[in-house]
This record gives structure tokens, C-alpha cells and sequence, in this order.
């Protein structure tokens, strides 16, 4: 009894699944085989334990396409997918007995041509293909909205896991482990695309699973062109992710969405129909895979699902508002903690049971606050691996054989900043793949091994995270660099550059030395970009280059976006924040170093060089404890390279502060970044150096002007209080 | 102020729809009323920090229990005349909805927060065009409780005529 023929089953499956993919809406092809195979499914299946619900849908199946022949009448689209359906519900069934049967709902028989519905937008663009027509997607947004949402965030965890699967597979074809774990991201893929009636991208989703089906049989070797095949899949099905998210949150008018699947998904019934690998059709692999005991392909189920819940159970989302105020809310803890602790009135009481009590609760707060902050953190693997597709490509692309070896992984940082990273470390690794590796005759010519190496790490230093591009290349050509910048009118000719100067021009907008532009660079939007996102993150960036030997750029950036490590300055009865990063040294000025330039504002020489001052009461209009800038300090910021001397009273400490953003109408104010939540529970408020940087700037162009509006600014508020 | 962000479409008629519970509270002598509804809560007064650069009204900033709200002193907002703050000050924090917006709080320095009334239909009027000191743009209507008249305050449009981010940049 128990000895069911599961292979035959398999088999049959698998061709009458063939036979259907191979079936186009208007031919009556295949419909007698594929009776065939139904039937002798739903006979073989008959009273076969465990097989009762896969009886069924074999059976039903069996009427359906009975019913198709009957009328004579060749597949409609629709009738193709009720059999698509089936044969995945066939599949299903056979996987998991637990599964039920869903009968789908009836197609009805067609009369001549009218079952195909034009879509809503083919009246306003007549002459399209008819080809690519069903290219397109509509989407429900009022319908189905919360499901797209759920989709559009799940395809992207399926996608990524699909292109790190693809990488490794491509390494390594015998992982078995990664192949099913791919089949199956697909296969969700092309359930849910399904459901949602997202024609296209289920189609697709569909033939890719075959094919990875295919190759999980053995029947099929991942070779590189097929591998090619799978990420191009993949990729048209994240444009398609990405459009979606786009129309999801309004950023763009919700329209239909054209996925070009077509051409693609004939290419993949190309590669399955005849197989590369000179397997036979008949392999005796699936007798092997597929042991005809139930206990095995029992055991075997339960390792794959216990495989695919480890791997999820491990996460859990949360929503980010829940997220925000249980950090806000372990912020006040700790600051309510600490305020009870230093009360003078617990202060003067000596007992050690309160002591050990106050300390207990200290210590508890702070590792509280420790684990809520590191919940935004994730390791940056997830950029990296993309990194790793590019060099892929790239080298594909353009001939050079460049090697990227990545290390550090697993190093943890801000969930929003491994996002924002991806874009800038793209540009980057594109440029050292471009311009920094020579061609492998270069190399050899200059004694150096024909394959370039890039390595990209990440590491933690001293509270900042760094993440290195180092490659072996030819290195900045200094003479060359600066030849460009001349030419292009970024520095005057003849003047006087150090060696960090000349490799920092790079980073100027419109620069580009690249002889020619590629597809791939050499726009000279490159690196000016580059240093703007990396800017934006409140992190900067640092070349060291030898000619002949590479180039390493390193990236410092803060841990987090959420905390930033400030110095504390008071000016008068006011505290503020700079970002320590940006601060360069600060010390008291001699009234020597001071100097006033007629219309052009107060500098400072700081080791003989002028640096313009910005007194900051007088910016923001505050009570300063003194205005002789030989009592107070001077704070030296830095933003793009430029340096201003920011005056204030005085430097009262260094803190990480949690950044809160300031509400809207404070934005007016450019000069302020955000606010924090000092020790004592007031808030402080942020700077942003390099709006600090510029208003320096602005006083020393405008002068007057500036001092006037500044001045004429109570005045023009006041108007606008009156006419409200 | 014909160009007031708010649209006059969504306001509450007056008559049955304004009916309903105020927080009264006393400003330079007056008494004026916000829907209880937009109240989240009241504080005793805290250290603001200022925020450089921003008309006289906005006070600036305090920590709300780890959020960072601003805080508008309701006298200068309103015109009243001015008074220096004491501890006997309190701030209302209300939440309101500027249009295209998130919902918000923000903290209102008033004089003292006096009851929470039940307004019926009869104790409303319509606010009369009486151009003094207030512009009845930001009035819902009058209210008369125990023989004290009671201005009540659309919360909403007296946060949103705000009016300061453009006329800094064309003064500039």
C-alpha cells in the first residue's frame, strides 16, 4: 500500500506543469497530452494515503481540461492560468498533505475571442503591441492596498535574499541548501503575485521557478548564462517592486506598471525546454532525491521548514513610532534615574542600602538604554553583498578582471545609514573598478599580479565606524588631477597644493579626469556626490593614494544617525551642541590673533592662516557673558573643507546626545540641526556646522547687509504679529 | 489675512457642533476657551530653551517626557500685552493638524488654567465683529458662563496663521 509511486507522480507533475507553461493562449497544443497526464494522476492518486486532497485537485483538473478539449475551442489566457493554478496546487499537494484543495473558480468556455478583457489604459494607447500588452500591471491601490504594502516589503526581503543565494550559488552550484532557499523565495514571489492578480510579475516569478525547479532536480546545471537569466529576473522583478513602493506612497500617480517579462520569460522556456547540461530526461536522480518512503521525504519536509522559520523567526517588526518612544522613553529614564541619585537630598543619606539600590537602578537603566539603541543597528552585509553583484557586472562589463574581497561584514551600524550607504559605496567601488584598476596588461607590465584586488572592509575606531575601499590599482596621478582642476577652473594655475589638497579636488563638482566618459563613469558627478551623502550621514571621507601602488579611500561615520557625540558650548544662559566631528580645535585668542577687515567681518589668525569669525550671541541674538573674545573661546568648525572660528562663552562638556528633530517652523532656521535632551533633562540645541560654516561666509561677503537683516528681523516679525 | 491657510469649509458651525466641554484659562485678565478634545495635558511650568531667530512669540523649545515640543506664549500671539513668567504660569499642550500635516503637539503658555466647562447650545454665540485687540478669525465663537464671557479659541488657526516664514524671507 505505502509503496505510492512517488516518481512517477513527480514526473507527471513536472510534465504536465511543461506542458502547460509551453501552451500559448490560442493554441490548442498539448491539450490531449496534458489530459493524459491528469488523468493518469488522479488514477494513480486514487486511495493512496496521505494523497486525498491531491486526488482531488488531480481530479478536478481532469474535468477541467475535458471540458477545454470538448468545446474545441483552443486555451484561452484564462483557462491557461486555471490550469497554472492546478498544476501549482498539484505541486503543493504533493509537497504538503495537510494542504486542502481550493477549487477555483470556473473559466468559462470561450466564444471566439472575447474572454481577453483589454485593459483600462489600451483605449488611450491604441497602437501598442499586443505583445506588450500583457506587460502590463494594474494595480488596486484602495482595494489592496495594505496587502501591496505587505508585498512590496516582503518581494525586498525575497529579492535580497535572492541575489545573495544567486552570488553564492554562483560559487558554489551544489549548494543545495541556497538553491531550494531561492526556489522558494520565487515561489512566494509568484504566489503572492497571484493573488494580487499581478499578471506579468507572476508569469515571470513562475518560469524562474521552474527553472530553478529544474536545477534543483539536477536536470539542469547553473551555468552562467543561467545564472545571468535568474538575476535578470530578479532585477525586473525589483523594478517592479520599486515602482510599486513609488506609486505606493504616492510619490508618483498610481498607473499602470509595465513589466518586461516577455522576452525574458521565453528565454527561460528556451533554457528549460532543452537543458544545457547533457542530462537525460529520465535521470536516475529523481528516484534518488525522491525516496518512494514517506518517512524520508517526512524528514526532509520538516528540515527545509525548520531551515526557512529559523531564518525568520530571528527578526520581528516593529513600528518605528512604538520603536521612537520607547527610545525617547528609556532617555528619560536615564535622566530621571540620574536626577534622583544626585539629589542633594539623597546625597547628605549614608546608606549603603540605598547606595547599592541607586546603583542597581543605574546600571539597569543604562544597559536599557544600551539595548534600545542598538535595536536600529544591522550589520552592513546586506550593502556589501550588493557590491559584490556590481564588481560582478562591471568586470563582465568592461573586461577586467577585478577580484572584491570583503571583510568586517558582520560590523553593526544605523539600519537608515546602511541604506543611505548604498548609493555612495556604489560610485565608489564603480570608480575603482573604472579608473583605479589598470587592465591586466597594465598590471603585468607593471610587475603586478593580472588580477586586481578591491577590499572593502568596515571596522569600529575609537566610537566611529570606518569603512575602507582600498584597491591596488594605479593610484591618484597627482600631476594629472591637478592639470584637470586648472583646466577646468577649480584652482587658479600656480598655486601651491599639498599632496591631501590635490587628492581632496577630486571631490569637487564637475571634476573628472576619466580620458572618456563610460556608461559606467566619469560624469564628474561622481565623487562630489559621494562626499555630499557622505556629508549628509554627518560623516566625512579621506583619500591616501600612492601612484603605482592604489588608492584607499576611508569612510568615518557615526555609529548611528539617532546619536551624535557633541561638545557642549554656553553662550550666556544657552547651551548648544556641535557635532564633535566637525569641530576642529578650540582655544582663547589673544587679542593679537583678532583683526577686523573693513566690510568684511572679523578673522582670526589661527597658525597663519585667517579664518573668518562668527560671533555666535550676535548670530542668534542672545545675552553673551562677555562680548571681549579674550574671555571667551573660540570653537573651530569645519564643513566641505572650509574652516570658520564660532565665539562663544565657553565649553562646558562632551556628550552623546540622542538627536530629536525640531518641528517645522524652527527649519526657517538653517543654523540649527536638531535639539537633545541634556543630563539635566533641558533640551539643547544642535548645530549644523555647515550652515554655520556659510553664515560666516555670508558675513564676510554681505557684512553690513547681513548685520542689518539680522537686525531688521524683530521688526519685520512684529509686522507680521500685527497683521495677524 | 484672506490667504488663511485653514479652510473655512471645515469649520464647526456654530450653533449644536460647538457644544461640548472646554479648558478655560485666563490670559491678561480675559478668560478664553480651547475643545477639551485638543487638549493632551497640562504642566506646570519648565525651563524653555530658546531658539535663536524666531518671532517674540515662539518661546522656544522644552522636553516633554523625551519629545522636544515648541512652545508658543499665547499673550504675544494674541497680541495681549506682554508679562514676564512666573511659576504660577502654566502650558497647555494641544495637539493640532495643520493641513498637509502630521498632528502635532505644541505648548501654550497661558496665565492660569481656570475649569473644563460644559457649553451648552444657548451659552454660544457667534463672535462679533468687534475689532479690537483679537481677530475673530481665531475665535469659534463666544461663550457666556456664570455672567463671564468666554472667547473661544480655534486652537488649529491661531497656530496656523502663522505668517513668519514668509514675511522674514521677503523682508530680508
Amino acid at each position: 500500500m505505502q509503496a505510492t509511486d512517488f516518481s512517477k507522480i513527480d514526473l507527471w507533475i513536472e510534465q504536465a506543469t511543461k506542458e502547460i507553461i509551453l501552451s500559448e493562449p490560442g493554441t490548442d497544443r498539448s491539450q490531449f497530452p496534458l489530459r493524459d497526464l491528469l488523468s493518469s494522476l488522479a488514477d494513480k492518486s486514487k486511495n493512496a494515503i496521505g494523497l486525498e486532497e491531491f486526488h482531488k485537485c488531480a481530479a478536478f483538473s481532469t474535468t477541467a481540461i475535458e471540458e477545454m478539449l470538448f468545446s474545441g475551442e483552443p486555451y484561452s489566457e484564462a483557462q491557461l492560468e486555471l490550469l497554472n493554478d492546478l498544476a501549482t496546487q498539484l505541486g503543493q499537494l504533493r509537497d504538503s498533505p495537510s494542504l486542502v484543495f481550493i477549487e477555483p473558480a470556473p473559466v468559462a468556455i470561450p466564444s471566439g475571442a472575447g474572454e481577453s478583457k483589454p485593459e483600462p489604459f489600451a483605449a488611450q494607447s491604441a497602437p501598442k503591441d499586443p505583445e506588450e500588452l500583457n506587460e502590463f500591471t494594474s494595480i488596486n491601490l484602495e482595494g489592496d492596498g495594505e496587502i501591496l504594502h505587505e508585498f512590496s516589503n516582503e518581494a525586498r526581503e525575497h529579492l535580497e535574499n535572492i541575489e545573495q543565494g544567486i552570488l553564492v550559488l554562483e560559487e558554489n552550484p551544489q549548494d543545495s541548501t541556497m538553491l531550494s532557499s531561492i526556489f522558494r523565495a520565487f515561489h512566494t514571489f509568484k504566489g503572492a503575485s497571484g493573488f494580487l492578480r499581478l499578471k506579468p510579475v507572476n508569469r515571470l516569478s513562475h518560469e524562474l521557478e521552474n527553472l530553478l525547479d529544474l536545477a534543483r532536480s539536477g536536470k539542469l546545471e547553473l551555468t552562467p548564462p543561467v545564472i545571468d537569466i535568474i538575476l535578470e529576473g530578479k532585477d525586473i522583478l525589483k523594478n517592479f517592486t520599486d515602482e510599486l513602493q513609488l506609486q505606493l506612497d504616492r510619490k508618483k500617480p498610481v498607473e499602470p506598471i509595465h513589466v518586461p517579462v516577455n522576452e525574458l520569460t521565453t528565454r527561460v522556456k528556451e533554457v528549460i525546454l532543452n537543458p544545457h547540461a547533457p542530462v537525460a530526461t529520465k535521470p536516475s536522480e529523481i528516484n534518488d532525491s525522491a525516496e518512494p518512503s514517506a518517512t524520508a521525504t517526512e524528514s526532509a519536509r520538516k528540515s527545509s521548514s525548520l531551515a526557512a522559520s529559523k531564518s525568520v523567526s530571528q527578526m520581528m517588526k516593529v513600528d518605528t513610532r512604538k520603536f521612537d518612544s520607547l527610545v525617547e522613553l528609556v532617555g528619560e529614564l536615564v535622566i530621571a534615574q540620574s536626577q534622583v541619585s544626585q539629589h542633594p537630598d539623597l546625597v547628605g543619606l549614608r546608606s549603603q542600602q540605598l547606595a547599592r539600590n541607586l546603583l542597581q537602578l543605574s546600571q539597569t537603566a543604562l544597559a536599557l538604554q544600551k539595548i534600545a539603541m542598538s535595536l536600529r543597528m544591522v550589520a552592513i552585509k546586506g550593502t556589501f553583498q550588493k557590491m559584490n553583484r556590481l564588481v560582478r557586472d562591471l568586470t563582465a562589463n568592461i573586461g577586467k578582471d577585478v577580484e572584491l574581497v570583503i571583510r568586517g561584514e558582520e560590523t553593526e551600524m544605523d539600519r537608515t545609514m546602511v541604506e543611505e550607504l548604498g548609493d555612495p559605496l556604489m560610485h565608489m567601488i564603480r570608480n575603482s573598478v573604472d579608473h583605479g584598476i589598470e587592465s591586466s596588461a597594465a598590471r603585468l607590465a607593471a610587475g603586478k599580479n593580472a588580477r586586481g584586488t578591491i577590499r572593502l572592509s568596515a571596522f569600529h575606531q575609537g566610537g566611529s565606524m570606518v569603512i575602507e575601499i582600498a584597491d591596488d590599482g594605479a593610484g591618484l596621478n597627482k600631476a594629472r588631477i591637478l592639470a584637470k582642476a586648472i583646466e577646468r577652473g577649480i584652482v587658479s594655475a600656480g598655486a601651491e597644493l599639498e599632496d591631501r589638497q590635490i587628492h581632496d579636488l577630486i571631490f569637487a563638482p564637475g571634476f573628472s579626469t576619466a580620458e572618456k566618459i563610460t556608461d559606467i563613469s566619469g560624469r564628474g558627478v561622481g565623487m562630489d556626490v559621494v562626499r555630499q551623502n557622505i556629508a549628509k550621514l554627518r560623516g566625512k571621507i579621506e583619500i591616501e593614494s600612492t601612484l603605482g601602488e592604489g588608492t584607499t579611500f576611508r569612510i568615518f561615520l557615526p555609529l548611528t544617525l539617532a546619536i551624535i557625540d557633541g561638545l557642549i558650548a554656553r553662550v550666556g544662559e544657552q547651551r548648544y551642541i556641535f557635532p564633535t566631528l566637525s569641530v576642529c580645535e578650540s582655544f582663547r585668542p589673544t587679542p593679537e590673533m583678532i583683526s577686523t577687515i573693513y566690510g568684511k567681518g572679523e578673522v582670526v589668525k589661527v597658525r597663519g592662516k585667517l579664518r573668518p569669525m562668527l560671533r555666535l550671541y550676535e548670530y542668534f541674538k542672545v545675552t553673551p557673558r562677555t562680548t571681549n573674545p579674550s574671555e571667551a573661546l573660540v570653537i573651530v568648525v569645519e564643513s566641505a573643507n572650509q574652516q570658520r572660528c564660532i565665539l562663544v562663552d565657553e565649553l562646558i562638556g562632551k556628550q552623546e546626545v540622542v538627536i530629536k528633530s525640531l518641528d517645522e517652523r524652527f527649519k526657517q532656521n538653517k543654523a540649527l540641526a536638531g535639539a537633545a535632551i541634556l543630563g539635566d533633562g533641558k533640551v539643547g540645541l544642535i548645530l549644523d556646522p555647515r550652515a554655520l560654516v556659510n553664515a560666516a561666509h555670508s558675513f564676510e561677503s554681505r557684512d553690513i547687509a547681513g548685520r542689518n537683516q539680522a537686525a531688521g528681523l524683530e521688526p519685520a516679525t512684529m509686522a507680521a504679529a500685527l497683521t495677524m | 489675512m484672506a490667504s488663511a491657510p485653514t479652510s473655512a469649509e471645515n469649520l464647526p458651525q456654530h450653533g449644536t457642533a460647538l457644544t461640548g466641554k472646554y479648558l478655560t484659562f485666563s490670559l491678561a485678565g480675559e478668560s478664553y476657551g480651547v475643545p477639551v478634545l485638543k487638549v493632551r495635558e497640562i504642566i506646570t511650568m519648565l525651563h524653555i530653551t530658546t531658539v535663536p531667530q524666531m518671532p517674540p512669540y515662539v518661546k522656544g523649545v522644552i522636553n516633554l517626557r523625551g519629545k522636544v515640543i515648541p512652545v508658543i506664549d499665547l499673550r504675544t500671539k494674541l497680541g495681549l500685552p506682554a508679562a514676564s513668567l512666573t511659576v504660577s504660569n502654566c502650558i497647555v499642550v494641544v495637539q493640532i493638524t495643520p493641513t498637509g500635516m502630521e498632528t502635532k503637539n505644541i505648548g501654550l503658555i497661558v496665565d492660569a488654567v481656570e475649569e473644563v466647562a460644559n457649553l451648552a447650545q444657548d451659552d454660544i454665540e457667534p463672535a462679533p465683529d468687534f475689532g479690537g485687540t483679537i481677530n475673530v478669525e481665531y475665535l469659534l465663537g463666544m461663550a457666556t458662563l456664570k455672567g463671564h464671557v468666554k472667547s473661544l479659541l480655534d486652537i488649529d488657526r491661531v497656530i496656523a496663521i502663522d505668517g513668519l516664514i514668509p514675511s522674514l524671507e521677503n523682508n530680508a
